[in-house]
């Protein structure tokens, strides 16, 4: 798996479509081979749902840190490695894809 | 994928989805069609597959997409198409894709007749996150074409289903129980059990409702003559009897009051919308009064005036208030206003057929005497302990 | 001047999840049957005891009046922050709080639980129609203190075959 480094860019995969239905965001696997099952459904929580709100194709994985640390009382260090953490899983899951820069 | 600190799996049991009471539409029913390419001698809504006047007044594909946009919107997570066979509308493979591209979960009922390798593929690149339901009318050529009336159909199922198993697609089965096909019982039951995803016996429609809008007393009549017997009916609902009457037990510990003149005791739901556009309490209730025509109104609209004002209904029809009003087995008997719709045309006159039916299983459980009526009895308590105790222990 | 941060951090987490039919009408049937004094049997769901309780198997909760759980026992309780039934097994014991934990869940243990939330004791399990013996019996001592040890999950990962030979109930479970 790629190591995640904080000048790249992510956005949804196609293979999902994401809903917030009451107060939770669900994702929903499209394709066949997302998530770990086939009748699999994924949902976040709050920090998670900010941050795959994020990863919107435009915002580095750099931005989307600092963000947080704006919002978060946590050590940046801690934040730095937790984005990269999820985005890995998101991507194992081909959840995210890496944007291409123009 | 393993657990890790980022991805954990939850127990479905002790998580919740929602954050609150969860969204105002979960599910919805969608008959595609009401036609089919079978003519099935038991169904309560098939019409031929080329009906023309069926045709002319099917939704179009866009009417069908702004419907899934809405009840997306609603938050729903699951539709079922059904129908008749919805595998008739050559739009299927486009509604089913744009229901998918919202982010639902799709449950498919359907004969597999249609089933194609290019369905197939579709179905194995997109999976509908549910078991498509299949159902089965017989295990041979001629008892299940001795049911669908129609010659070829038994073939079609069999390339049909061996598309989705070339696919590894997840279906189930499930049986309609009919004099063509009640000796292979325990063939039908071999077979299913080679589905790795039939985990239990498969299922029987036996207790047949009556064709739901009314439109041929010569069929309901035939459909009639069809239904089991309440013995019969009982004989294969105890086929496990330690296991049914586990079952029994743990419902009338539950539900076991007289339900008075209130006329919905069931949950309501889940609601459907019909071929035509027409938003219905549930699938079997076409009652024109209790129907909201979304070329009118909107989804929302229809969700949510609709219960409350179905929930304040109340019977009057004094032989119901005689009868089903007070009888203890009210919550376990089938009688409701949609099986009421279909037999009498009022929603609050008793099914002879429901009663008897109900009276032979409480007659098992050891809750109603020979000749006694459950309405008449008064200790149900005491009684409905007594099973209890005896599950129980046994 | 730069906003300080205000908001307490929680590490982002992705959950699988499913729609689930609330455990309310469940816990209510389970609860009416044990105030007869009667154990209420039901079929389990989920992973969270895996292998000793597989989703699916056939569960016999007692009441409490019989004996409060201790450790090694698996408790019927209701989840603090779900409402929901839960099945897990009992770590220790401190005064009138249970420290809780699935045995396939050693990242997410249930923390304390308060006699109150404590339904019933887990007395019974059925697969395919036979009892199943390993996890309920003298055994349930030592699978506590592995759990709390953090051990549990490990020893399970290189000692899979081996239960599987001891098992007498061991069965291919068709996944649905």
């Amino acid at each position: 798996m790629k190591k995640i480094r904080m000048d790249m860019i992510f956005s949804h995969s196609s293979d999902v479509v994401s809903r917030e239905i009451d107060g939770a965001l669900i994702i929903v696997p499209l394709t066949s081979g997302v998530g770990d099952m086939e009748d699999d459904l994924f949902s976040m929580n709050e920090t998670g749902t900010e941050i795959w709100n994020m990863l919107d194709g435009k915002k580095t994985v750099q931005e989307v840190v600092e963000a947080l640390a704006q919002q978060y009382r946590a050590e940046p260090a801690e934040i730095e490695q937790d984005v990269a953490g999820i985005v890995t899983e998101l991507l194992k899951r081909r959840m995210l894809v890496e944007a291409t820069v123009a | 994928m393993k657990e890790n600190r980022y991805v954990v799996k939850k127990d479905l049991d002790s998580h919740l989805l929602w954050k609150g009471e969860g969204p105002p539409l979960a599910h919805l029913d969608i008959e595609l069609t009401e036609r089919c390419n079978n003519a099935c001698i038991h169904c309560c809504i098939n019409k031929p597959a080329g009906d023309k006047r069926s045709l002319a007044r099917e939704l179009e594909t866009c009417a069908w997409k702004d419907i899934l946009r809405q009840a997306a919107e609603l938050g729903m997570m699951t539709v079922r198409f059904t129908g008749g066979e919805p595998l008739l509308r050559k739009d299927f493979p486009e509604l089913y894709l744009f229901a998918r591209r919202l982010g639902l979960k799709v449950m498919l009922f359907t004969n597999a007749r249609l089933i194609t390798p290019q369905i197939a593929a579709l179905l194995a690149d997109i999976p509908p996150l549910e078991e498509i339901e299949i159902s089965v009318y017989g295990m041979r050529r001629e008892s299940y074409e001795a049911v669908t009336g129609v010659e070829g159909s038994y073939a079609g199922f069999r390339n049909g289903v061996q598309c989705l198993l070339d696919r590894k697609i997840p279906f189930v089965v499930k049986g309609a129980l009919l004099p063509p096909n009640k000796k292979e019982t325990a063939e039908f039951a071999a077979w299913a059990a080679t589905n790795p995803r039939m985990d239990a016996p498969p299922s029987y429609a036996m207790f047949f409702d009556l064709r739901g809008r009314r439109d041929s007393a010569a069929k309901s009549s035939r459909i009639r003559r069809l239904r089991v017997s309440p013995e019969e009916g009982l004989d294969i609902l105890t086929r496990h009897p330690g296991s049914y009457l586990k079952e029994m037990s743990a419902f009338f510990e539950k539900f076991s009051s007289p339900p008075g003149d209130r006329l919905f005791t069931c949950g309501i739901g889940p609601s459907c919308v019909d071929a035509y556009g027409v938003f219905q309490p549930c699938l079997s209730l076409r009652h024109p009064d209790l129907t909201f025509d979304l070329e009118k109104g909107s989804l929302k609209e229809a969700n949510v005036s609709g219960f409350p004002r179905l929930r304040e209904m109340k019977a009057t029809n004094p032989l119901y208030l005689k009868r089903c009003a007070r009888c203890f087995l009210r919550g376990f008997c089938e009688q409701c206003p949609a099986k009421s719709w279909s037999e009498h045309g009022t929603l609050d006159t008793p099914v002879e057929y429901c009663c008897r039916v109900a009276h032979a299983q409480a007659r098992f459980l050891g809750l109603v005497m020979e000749k006694e009526r459950a309405w008449d009895v008064r200790d149900s308590a005491e009684r409905i302990q007594n099973l209890i105790t005896r599950v129980a222990v046994s | 001047m730069s906003k300080r941060p205000s908001r307490e951090y929680q590490r982002p987490a992705m959950q699988r999840s499913g729609l689930s039919l609330s455990g309310k009408v469940l816990i209510e049937l389970m609860q009416a049957v044990h105030a007869k004094g009667l154990p209420f049997r039901f079929n389990a769901g989920g992973h969270s005891m895996a292998p000793f309780i597989r989703d699916g198997d056939v569960i016999c909760v007692s009441p409490l009046a019989s004996r409060a759980p201790g450790p090694g026992d698996v408790a019927a309780f209701i989840h603090p922050e779900t409402k929901l039934l839960c099945l897990h097994r009992v770590l220790s014991v401190h005064g009138d709080c249970f420290l809780i934990q699935g045995d396939n869940m050693p990242e997410e243990p249930d923390g304390m639980i308060p006699r109150e939330a404590i339904v019933g004791r887990v007395t019974r399990v059925e697969r395919a129609g036979r009892k199943v013996r390993l996890g309920l019996g003298p055994e349930r001592f030592l699978l506590a203190l592995l759990s709390r040890c953090g051990l549990l999950a490990a020893i399970r990962r290189y000692a899979g075959p081996l239960y599987a030979c001891f098992s007498r109930s061991h069965v291919s479970c068709k996944k649905r």
